[in-house]
């Protein structure tokens, strides 16, 4: 038997045994760093924050679906209509001036999905799987409010776990329970 | 509402092909089935979460840059190991020495020799494939290779001349 092949054969009879990666754990972990990949987009973020939708007036529907839109329908909408033909990007910024009254208006909202770190087409918003509302906040600076759905089969979403990213060792990441769902502030 | 990105059934499809060659090189890297496993999860975990973002064709060789790269991490964090404790029992002495000698011979090579063997005699890479993989020179692969053998092949050796029962 040569030499390669009494080491193939080593290394086969030994690893010929149940287990190794678990697909639905991998994709769950995948999905999870992808969102942690969303919150930090831009570089000059001073805090990210997911709000998931778990029902509550958020809700993004299949591309079947027609949505009502407030300021296509000449409603009178208090906030801008950066998407035509979806009220969901309203929804978004009333959702983030409910909690955070003190923001100037979004200087932009628009439509995601799994696949994209940024914006996908407006016209696409019916495959959104979430949405983002960008806000100027001073000195350069730009807030990301990350609107998802919720992963099928995952957690709540949460900070990462063993997260010392914060000063002093401290944890960077922190949750807050809103009506209808979580924020997630990652600064 | 269940919603999947539609590249997810690609990487499934990967997921499922590339399974176990990636546990058995993580193994043949790490000498530790628990190592081997924690490595191949990072590596599909890594692979999820930058899917979209591969380009056409790469697949096969960015997932074996990252695979190697999480072996390495995990290599230097553990340090060595000699898996003697891991090996089954089995009922044939030779064989059981022979194992314990390969183990033993790759436990002494440097992570990125043992990612050579398990790239070029696990997954049957060419050279030039292996250095692609391994950000190496071919002619560094050739040479790595060439000793890796010569010190597996000594470690035999040795086992043959001084038996244990």
């Amino acid at each position: 038997m040569s030499l390669t092949q009494q080491y193939r054969d080593t290394i086969e009879s030994l690893t010929d045994r149940p287990g190794g990666p678990d697909l639905e754990a991998t994709i769950a972990a995948g999905r999870r760093r992808r969102r942690g990949r969303r919150l930090v987009l831009g570089g000059g973020l001073a805090v990210a924050a997911v709000v998931t939708t778990v029902g509550a007036g958020y809700v993004l529907r299949s591309p079947a679906t027609t949505a009502v839109d407030p300021g296509a329908a000449g409603a009178g909408p208090a906030y801008r209509d950066f998407v035509p033909g979806t009220a969901i990007d309203e929804q978004l910024q009333a959702t983030v001036a409910g909690h955070l009254p003190t923001l100037t208006p979004a200087a932009e909202v628009y439509p995601s999905d799994w696949n994209t770190d940024g914006p996908i087409a407006d016209a696409r918003f019916a495959d959104a799987t979430d949405w983002q509302a960008v806000y100027d906040v001073g000195s350069g600076q730009r807030l990301t409010v990350l609107m998802a759905l919720r992963v099928p089969g995952a957690d709540a979403p949460g900070c990462p776990a063993g997260d010392t990213g914060g000063r002093a060792g401290q944890p960077a990441c922190t949750t807050v329970d809103v009506p209808g769902g979580v924020v997630v502030a990652d600064s | 509402m269940a919603r999947t990105p539609r590249w997810e059934p690609a990487y499934c499809e990967f997921f499922a092909a590339r399974r176990r060659s990636y546990l058995r090189t993580a193994y043949a890297m790490l000498g530790s089935w628990t190592a081997a496993e924690d490595a191949a999860q990072q590596t599909f975990t890594a692979l999820y979460a930058r899917w979209p973002r591969i380009a056409a064709g790469q697949v096969e060789a960015y997932g074996r840059r990252v695979l190697v790269n999480t072996c390495i991490a995990v290599y230097r964090h553990r340090g060595r190991e000699v898996p003697r404790a891991e090996l089954p029992e089995v009922g044939v002495w030779e064989e059981h020495d022979q194992r314990l000698a390969v183990l033993s011979a790759l436990a002494d090579l440097s992570a990125r020799d043992r990612a050579v063997l398990a790239l070029r005699f696990l997954e049957d890479l060419s050279v030039a494939e292996v250095a692609a993989a391994l950000g190496l020179p071919e002619g560094t692969v050739k040479s790595r290779t060439s000793r890796a053998l010569a010190r597996l092949q000594q470690e035999l050796d040795t086992t043959r001349k001084e038996p244990t029962s």
